[in-house]
């Protein structure tokens, strides 16, 4: 009994070993059963609830006697008939959480189990009990690890998804334009150290917008999706680990593409990159039933020592820039011509900067008077910029300038601000300008949703009425962008502002365009008035334009009048209002009032601009 | 053993080309069902021998065999010991007394997975049988023979059922020395640490191992070979695991099967007289199930390591005690690398063990 009782104690431990290490719980099941009847030189071993057999080994397949484990675990039989092993004794143990389920064991031979034995074996049920317990535990652990490790793993690659979208562009996958600006950076530093050359190429589609007005934004996408395809076939392939020839191709936004060349050996393997893009792009692209002819127009810049990836983008910016001077399609390369060009633009941009702070910008008043008697229904404020050694500066000097630099928002603004308290001025002065209309430009990039509260602002300061302010937007402008500026209009016109279709005739205006416009008054660009008595084509045109503004109800105000024939020619077609040379030029707020002064007064019941 | 022959097994040394072997013999055979594996010595009749092959016929009216292979055992140890025991479906309910004769792969892993395998399709009613393949020692690869095909890492078998009794028996003859040993870890058959401290470092310490022994694998090897580890069983007998090689790097025991971490091991020895004297018992254990009937043959699966205690001349001595248990009938076996029998109970893995099958 005594080395029983070791031997029984040794069996507990082992046990406890094995049924521990098991992960789930159907094998710590399994390989308790298992293990409690190897130690007890048991044939068969069952896990047996009260209506089934879940588990058991040692019956042949397909021989395993169900009723009779069934009747053993209930307690009703002692002994198994085991086919090949004779008649076997019974020891049935409850085992588990659930008190109806026990582990049978049946051993062959004339042996009984021993108090010893049965100790041990409820040992090993208790072991397995508590291992069941912990494995279950483990289960519901396990599946929360795996959640977890599943939710860190879908957030992580939901940041990395982030990053890359953060630097790359969504239609073509391409790295953008801040992630580029890294490249070339990286680029420059590594060319210092290894003495090669970098360049960049700026690459434009040439008439793109065509192809989105014309077919469509989606297929103008797939285009351009096509293009970056067919963009990356004119890039080299690194070919020598020494020397890393290698081209990165990057989307700047709209229809621009970058190209980041580094190990040349000097410009020419530039601008054969450049050529070789022209060759790409010469086959035509077939999207759907369409087939479509690009060509782009390249821009070159090398980098000298001073570069940085910014100057260098701008570089070959201003490269691309002439050659769309030069007719597109084609490549420039960035020259000293150009470094002058563009030093020179440089110190302009930052004189047009300082001239808002340095307060060097003048607004100028251009009379718009009745074509029938000549007398002052209005005026446009135009820009001027008194350049401290230049003199007076014309706006198409800086304007587009201004334009390019986005800085033409804060002229527009101070112009805004400038004419209103300039009209309010003349209203305090109890001047008869007090009660004409000021006219003043807004540029395409002023006009969008901030627009109506600046304007609002402007107008509750400087307490003006508000049907005294005019805004022109250009044709163009408004042609170029589709919904937006409607509801922008909308809303400048509910200020109760009045809204002029600037240069009209230059676009392309339909007619149902037009008159889903809130607007009041067209101003016939000068090209239409030059000219006018000369040419009969000229004269029926403007005849066509003065019946269509009377049928949407627009006034119609011509512009550049020059001559006493053009003036004669207007009153003849009924034009109702005009401005032009031939009137009055451009002049300072007080020459104005001076203007006004030695002018006749209109009649009381004349027509006017805010009507 | 009989006139016709119905199953062929095959001992081979490795240094032949065991393809080129039992193509000869298949053509030789015409086709009879084949087993066989690469041995660490050869035994037959005339006596134990090295670099030798030998071949026995199972056959007669009383006889039915299927033969089954298993491969990629090392990744499926259970399921291939299953696979093969599923030929005993195809030897018929007619005969009493089968058998499933297996012979597998040592260096595939935890050799009592392949025999819970096998005793899971078998069942209490059938006893298992048989060895691991050898490869003189070299540690290294081992082959099983099936039909006209040499594999590794399988497992081959073949179900008999015979109308007249089958007999088994086994002993090793190995006894305690000093103290127990806790496996205090363990994984499956790789000892790592034995008293808390590191397995090989324990073991070399306990049983003053030779210098040799404590850096060279192969010295190693032959110096473990008479010192097993016994794990405590029931029975009378200890379940004995034979030390098969060493890390030197991670100072671990690699045995041929499993050693449970938590179980407690003693060191074994054994010396010529203990362990012919287990020679003797096996066989008359084997015989005894007999019935009275003579043999008409025995298959001994006789430990490697038994084989270093006894030296060349006791294992001739050991030989011709089995053949004098035979009684002129043909004895044939292999030097093993493990041995299989389950007679009763569910273990069924042996180590530094003789198993003798008897057919009668």
């Amino acid at each position: 009994m005594d080395r029983l009782g070791s031997w029984s104690t040794l069996q507990l431990t082992e046990f406890l070993a094995v049924v521990s290490a098991c992960g789930d719980e159907d094998s710590a099941m399994r390989s308790g059963m298992e293990r409690a009847a190897e130690a007890l030189e048991a044939e068969v071993a069952a896990l047996v609830s009260e209506t089934e057999v879940l588990a058991a080994v040692g019956f042949a397949e397909g021989a395993l006697p169900h009723r009779d484990l069934l009747a053993a675990a209930r307690g009703e039989e002692h002994c198994l008939q085991i086919p090949g092993a004779g008649a076997a004794a019974v020891a049935a143990i409850p085992v588990g959480e659930e008190p109806s389920r026990q582990l049978l064991l049946a051993r062959g031979g004339d042996e009984a189990f021993g108090q010893e034995e049965l100790n041990l074996l409820r040992g090993m049920a208790r072991v397995l009990t508590l291992t069941l317990r912990v494995v279950g535990a483990l289960d519901i652990e396990r599946a929360l690890r795996k959640k977890t490790q599943r939710e860190v793993r879908e957030r992580k690659q939901a940041e990395q998804q982030l990053a890359h979208q953060a630097l790359h562009d969504d239609l073509t996958g391409l790295p953008n334009r801040s992630l580029l600006l890294d490249r070339i950076n990286h680029a420059l530093a590594l060319a210092k150290r290894h003495g090669a050359t970098v360049a960049v190429l700026f690459a434009d589609l040439d008439h793109f917008k065509r192809i989105n007005d014309s077919l469509g934004h989606p297929l103008g996408d797939q285009l351009l999706i096509a293009v970056a395809a067919r963009l990356g076939e004119a890039l080299r392939v690194s070919d020598t680990v020494s020397r890393p020839a290698t081209d990165t191709l990057a989307r700047f936004g709209g229809d621009e593409f970058v190209v980041l060349c580094e190990g040349l050996k000097d410009e020419r393997d530039a601008t054969e990159i450049a050529e070789r893009i022209g060759a790409v792009l010469a086959r035509p692209f077939v999207l759907g039933d369409e087939q479509i002819f690009m060509t782009a127009s390249v821009g070159v810049a090398v980098a000298d020592d001073l570069a940085s990836a910014e100057s260098l983008v701008r570089d070959a910016d201003a490269a691309l820039y002439r050659v769309k001077e030069h007719g597109r399609a084609g490549y420039e390369l960035f020259d000293d011509d150009m470094r002058v060009r563009v030093i020179e633009r440089l110190q302009r941009e930052n004189e047009l900067r300082q001239a808002i702070d340095r307060d060097e910008l003048r607004l100028f008043y251009q009379p718009i008077v009745d074509v029938n008697d000549s007398h002052i229904v209005g005026v446009e404020a135009l820009i001027r910029w008194e350049h401290p050694e230049r003199g007076l500066v014309s706006p198409a000097e800086f304007i587009p300038l201004a334009e390019e630099t986005g800085m033409i928002v804060a002229i527009g603004n101070w112009v805004l601000e400038a004419a209103c308290r300039q009209a309010a001025q003349w209203r305090d002065a109890r001047s008869p300008l007090g009660d004409l209309s000021v006219a003043i430009n807004v540029s395409a990039r002023q006009l969008d949703a901030r627009l109506p509260d600046v304007v609002s602002r402007v107008l509750r300061d400087t307490a003006l009425d508000p049907q005294l302010l005019a805004l022109e937007i250009t044709e163009t402008v408004v042609m170029d962008q589709t919904e937006a500026p409607v509801e922008v209009l909308q809303r400048l016109r509910a200020l109760g502002v009045r809204l002029h279709l600037d240069d009209f005739g230059t676009g392309y205006s339909s007619l149902s365009y037009l008159q889903r416009l809130p607007l009041h008054a067209l101003k016939l660009d000068r090209s239409f008035i030059t000219g006018l008595g000369d040419s009969q084509e000229t004269f029926r045109i403007v005849a066509a334009v003065v019946e269509m503004a009377r049928a949407l109800d627009m006034t119609l105000i011509a512009e550049g009048v020059e001559t006493e024939r053009e003036l004669a020619c207007l009153q003849d077609l009924g034009c109702q209002f005009a401005q032009g040379y031939h009137f009055a030029r451009p002049m300072p707020a007080e020459a104005m009032t001076q203007h006004l002064g030695g002018r006749p007064q209109p009649p009381a019941a004349s027509p006017s601009l805010t009507r | 053993v009989g006139a016709e022959a119905k199953l062929l097994v095959v001992f081979s040394s490795d240094r032949y080309d065991l393809e080129q072997l039992i193509g000869a013999i298949n053509e030789r055979s015409g086709g009879v069902p084949l087993i066989g594996c690469s041995t660490a010595g050869e035994i037959a009749t005339s006596g134990p021998g090295d670099s030798g092959v030998v071949v026995v016929a199972l056959g007669g009216s009383g006889l039915s065999v299927a033969t089954a292979a298993a491969t990629g055992a090392s990744e499926r140890l259970r399921e291939a010991g299953a696979e093969v025991a599923s030929s005993l479906k195809e030897v018929g309910a007619g005969p009493e007394h089968r058998v499933l004769l297996m012979l597998t792969d040592g260096l595939a892993g935890d050799q009592q997975e392949i025999v819970r395998g096998a005793y899971g399709v078998a069942g209490a009613g059938v006893p298992l049988v048989g060895g691991c393949a050898g490869d003189d020692l070299k540690m290294k690869v081992t082959a099983q023979l099936y039909g006209d095909r040499v594999l590794h890492d399988a497992v081959v078998g073949a179900a008999v059922a015979s109308e007249a009794p089958l007999g088994i028996g086994v002993r090793h003859g190995w006894r305690r020395v000093g103290e127990p040993m806790l496996v205090t870890e363990s994984s499956s058959n790789r000892v790592f640490v034995l008293d808390g401290r590191p397995a090989l470092d324990v073991y070399l310490e306990r049983l003053q191992a030779p210098e040799d022994a404590r850096s060279d694998p192969a010295v190693f090897t032959r110096f473990a070979l008479t010192h097993p580890l016994g794990l405590s069983r029931r029975s009378a007998e200890e379940q004995v695991r034979f030390v098969g090689e060493a890390n030197f790097e991670d100072r671990s025991l690699g045995c041929i099967a499993e050693v449970p971490q938590g179980a407690m091991v003693w060191l074994m020895e054994g010396d010529a007289e203990s362990v012919q004297a287990a020679t003797d018992d096996a066989c008359g254990e084997a015989l005894a199930a007999l019935e009275g009937r003579p043999p008409l043959g025995m298959l001994a699966f006789d430990c490697i390591a038994r084989r270093g205690v006894l030296g060349d001349q006791g294992i001739h001595q050991e030989v011709e005690r089995i053949a004098g248990h035979a009684g002129g009938a043909p004895v044939a076996g292999f030097y093993t690398y493990g041995e299989i029998a389950r007679t009763h109970g569910m273990s069924g893995f042996h180590n530094q063990t003789l198993v003798v099958l008897a057919l009668s």
